[in-house]
């Protein structure tokens, strides 16, 4: 834990009150994972987090190769989009679903 | 300088002066097919059509004086329907133009059902519902050509999700041992 943080972070209000998952449970300590380098614990906590952090970054670096190089035809591929924002919302949902039933534990943070 | 739009794959793109219009077209960013647009003229022309950006024609335009002009467009991102204001309606293509708001909305209203941690169902929620309902009101305004209604709708939906949640969270008292406020 990063000292800077204190000895507990915040709990989440939504489980603590209904008892299940949402689909930021974990980001936190998923991303303290990452920022000590730890790679699986960080996907073991919150992998949709984990996944969306490195597909994200590799993600905005071609948008803006293609933003500097717009002759360049891969890169248009890249550019922002509208369905971006139906496939996050998506991936969201299905998220929280499936690390909710049983059978799906290993998308329970830790 | 005249400031040109062009639209490619569904999206708008300028102002750009005629200086970068004419690289981009020499590039290939800009194929004939591409719909061009500026001010002067009534409705969005495939750049084949475009009589002035053809190579080896001089830098006037080809208006002609005796029609009538198209208003001014109220902002850089609609001008083609702006131009439908003028006397002769000429139903153009014009690329669709999403609504801001209801992005805004979608974005609030999905990072709302993120940051239940920190309260997100309040203080984003309400700005998605907020934002959802005056888009809807826009898209719903006569005469509207933008789009966006089923992104307000999502954006809506989560909204209300996060603060019914909030509400659920109140009723099940756990806030007075929330120590991350």
């Amino acid at each position: 834990m990063a000292p800077w943080l204190g000895e507990r972070m915040p709990d989440c209000l939504f489980y603590e009150t209904t008892g299940l998952l949402c689909p930021g449970c974990g980001a936190t300590r998923s991303a303290l994972a990452v920022h000590e380098g730890n790679w699986s614990g960080a996907i073991r906590n919150n992998a949709l987090f984990a996944g969306g952090l490195v597909l994200g970054g590799i993600w905005i670096v071609f948008a803006a190769a293609g933003e500097r190089f717009p002759a360049v035809k891969g890169l248009r591929f890249f550019r922002f989009r509208l369905w971006f924002l139906w496939a996050i919302l998506g991936a969201l949902v299905v998220f929280a679903l499936l690390r909710n039933v049983p059978g799906m534990e290993f998308l329970r943070p830790v | 300088m005249a400031e040109w739009f062009y639209g490619k794959e569904g999206q708008q793109y300028g102002p750009i002066d005629e200086v970068t219009l004419s690289a981009r077209i020499a590039t290939g960013e800009i194929g004939p097919a591409d719909l061009v647009w500026t001010e002067g003229m009534d409705s969005w022309k495939p750049l084949q059509e475009v009589r002035d950006l053809t190579p080896g024609v001089g830098d006037s335009r080809s208006q002609d004086p005796g029609s009538q002009p198209p208003g001014p467009p109220q902002s850089p991102y609609a001008p083609p329907v702006a131009g439908l204001e003028g006397a002769s309606y000429t139903p153009g293509p014009s690329l669709p133009v999403t609504n801001g708001l209801s992005i805004a909305s979608m974005i609030c209203g999905i990072l709302s059902l993120i940051l239940f941690c920190f309260c997100g169902g309040v203080w984003l929620g309400v700005p998605a519902v907020i934002c959802g309902h005056l888009s809807l009101n826009q898209l719903n305004a006569p005469g509207n050509q933008q789009e966006g209604r089923g992104m307000a709708i999502a954006g809506l939906i989560c909204g209300y999700l996060g603060i019914g949640f909030f509400v659920l969270m109140l009723l099940g008292g756990n806030i007075s041992s929330y120590r991350g406020m």
